[in-house]
């Protein structure tokens, strides 16, 4: 059976310093709903660059953006996508220092229609569901790396989105720490039905993927779905 | 958690940045609150000295500007005014700054038309107030003036190089009364060597006198004495040059130390978006729409000016209350803070605010979030 198309570029370029260097040409990819994708490729050769047009972060200079066959055109349309359809999960975390794990999880949520009971509710069930309901009231800088990933794993999952775009998710974490990471990015996947695209260096993300994309100088080299 | 709790949060990191920044609105709306409150202060017991007095009306003779103070003009029109219908009584004035024995500073000295209704308000608490002509070179002081000059009954006071001797020590309900020095008008007269010359007349009306026939009245004495100007209390503070002129300062003063308070208050939070570029590229990448960015940080701004506003609204009042009791401001100025003074210092600090805070939250709002994401 053939899943349906979610995400898809078409004839994507994307160029930075006025051109002088080229991220990313002629990129066309389509990725399906409840796929497991991993993005390999050496440092540099546009994976990051990529992920962030996936996630309407970032407008290409030529080509185009679907999510679920509309483009994505416009600031509006752009952060409206991203608050209702996806999730990111970063290297470097990304959570704010002032806050709580709980009040972390619940940035995205300002966005949707719940009331701040709501929100509290949802973010304590999430970060019960990635382990951490012991350090609710804990600020980052009073968490662990591998803590700080599953805080971030938790806030990706705030809206309820349908794809999670997650960028070198184990690249500063230890092997432990990393292989609890990459469990629950899979457990999204298997148990919730996510599309999830992973751009890693690690092969043992790449190696869980369905499907692996390599990179190379700004264009996709190989797509090869990965055996079951 | 809430909106508020994200921007307190903000606000609660850099806590000696946004407590410098609230200090530095403060310092502008305390100076507004201070001069405006002293200005409306000084307003009202101006206003007061003729409610005390029971003068109802001041005629003055205008020079080129339709303002006070005034030149003199004859006596004789005294007697012309009494005489007109709905005037009750009459008593000329003569109103000056002059320096009193060595002080530097001007007192104000009063020359009060002997007889007159105008010494029937004075409380004594000291000697005499004789209420007519007066001993030849008799002078009273208001309670206030005599602590300032340090004298008592019988002490002579030099005046103009004549030595005249302390009759009478009296307190009123005005502030400038009792900081003045009194004299039987022909004595001032003669002292400034102006004699049968008054600069003011003031004037009790009938008690039965509806408004009507009051503004009549004022026009019926603009018209009949060329150059004359009958004012009702309230206006002669009004259309005090020395107050308007001292209003005009004030609002200049002010205005600058808002403007640098602003400034302040832009620098800080423009500060704060880079330092935070990539956190509002976070949160732009979950989706916060680019209307929400903006209200955080015109929150964040508005709020450190409003808690300018506070801060300078309380240092103003607290500071002009320990002005009027110290040295020589006392007895001078009297603070005047109404709701509209105090509500009128945070809708400008609020508005600064929004002014301070456009730009730094227009600068986070125009970042790209992947750009943003990548500063780190
Ligand atoms: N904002 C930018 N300005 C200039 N050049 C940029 C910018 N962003 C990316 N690049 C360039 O685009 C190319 C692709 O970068 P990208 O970050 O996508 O690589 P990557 O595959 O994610 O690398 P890594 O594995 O190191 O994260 C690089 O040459 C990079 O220097
Ligand atoms: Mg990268």
């Amino acid at each position: 059976m053939s899943a349906e198309t979610i995400l898809a570029l078409q004839g994507v370029r994307r160029v930075f310093d006025g051109g002088r260097v080229v991220a990313l040409q002629g990129v066309d990819l389509a990725i399906q709903a409840g796929d497991f994708v991993a993005l390999v490729g050496p440092s540099g050769c546009g994976k990051s660059t990529l992920l962030h047009l996936l996630g309407a972060l970032d407008e290409p200079d030529a080509g185009e953006v679907r999510f679920g066959g509309a483009k994505l055109v416009g600031t509006a349309v752009r952060s409206r996508c991203r608050a209702r359809n996806i999730g990111f999960v970063f290297q470097s975390f990304h959570l704010l220092p002032t806050l709580t794990a709980l009040e972390n999880v619940q940035i995205p949520m300002f966005e949707m229609p719940w009331s701040s009971g709501e929100r509290q509710c949802r973010a304590e069930s999430l970060l019960r569901e990635v382990g951490l309901e012991a350090r609710l009231h804990h600020r980052p800088s009073e968490l662990s790396g591998g803590e700080r990933q599953r805080v971030a794993a938790a806030r990706s999952l705030a809206n309820q989105p349908q794809v999670i775009l997650a960028d070198e998710p184990t690249g500063n974490l230890d092997s432990a720490s990393a292989a609890r990471v990459l469990d629950l990015l899979a457990s999204f996947h298997r148990e919730r039905g996510l599309t999830l695209v992973v751009a890693t260096h690690d092969p043992d993300v790449a190696g869980r993927a369905s499907r692996r994309i390599t990179m190379r100088d700004g264009r996709i080299l190989t797509d090869t779905p990965s055996l079951p | 958690m809430t909106l508020g709790l994200l921007i307190w949060k903000n606000l609660w990191r850099r806590r000696t940045r946004s407590l410098l920044t609230v200090a530095g609105v403060a310092v502008g709306v305390a100076s507004g609150v201070a001069m405006a409150g002293i200005a409306k202060g000084y307003e009202q017991s101006l206003a007061r000295v003729y409610a005390a007095r029971g003068a109802d009306l001041i005629i003055t003779r205008l020079s080129n500007h339709k303002r006070v103070p005034t030149t003199y003009f004859e006596q004789a029109r005294a007697s012309d005014i009494a005489a007109l219908p709905g005037v009750q009584a009459v008593a000329g004035v003569v109103w000056v700054m002059l320096n009193v024995e060595e002080e530097s500073i001007p007192v104000l000295v009063e020359g009060w038309e002997p007889g007159s209704f105008l010494w029937d308000h004075l409380k004594l608490r000291a000697g005499s107030v004789t209420n007519g002509p007066g001993d030849a070179d008799c002078i009273y002081l208001g309670v206030m003036c005599a602590e300032m000059l340090k004298k008592k009954v019988g002490d002579t006071v030099r005046m103009e190089s004549r030595a005249l001797r302390v009759a009478g020590i009296f307190e009123s309900n005005s502030m400038f009364e009792n900081g003045s020095t009194l004299l039987p008008l022909p004595l001032l007269q003669s002292i400034l060597g102006n004699e049968g010359k008054i600069n003011f007349l003031n004037v009790r009306l009938a008690p039965e006198i509806t408004a009507g026939q009051v503004d009549k009245l004022r026009q019926t004495i603009q018209g009949r004495f060329r150059g004359l100007k009958a004012f009702q209390a309230e206006e002669i503070a009004q259309n005090s040059i020395g107050l308007q002129a001292a209003k005009a300062m004030c609002l200049a003063a002010t205005s600058i130390a808002l403007l640098i308070g602003a400034l302040g208050m832009m620098n800080t939070l423009l500060m704060s978006v880079f330092e935070r570029t990539s956190e509002i590229g976070l949160l732009m990448a979950v989706g916060w729409r680019r209307r929400r960015v903006v209200a955080m940080i015109l929150l964040e701004s508005v709020i450190l000016s409003l808690a300018g506003a506070a801060g300078g609204v309380l240092t103003g009042i607290i500071g002009v209350r320990i002005m009027q009791t110290m040295g020589f401001m006392q007895g001078r100025i009297a603070g005047e803070f109404s709701l509209g003074l105090i509500g009128t210092a945070f809708a400008v600090a609020a508005l600064l605010g929004m002014l301070g805070g456009i730009y730094p939250a227009a600068r986070a709002a125009s970042m790209s979030p992947s750009a943003a994401l990548r500063s780190e």
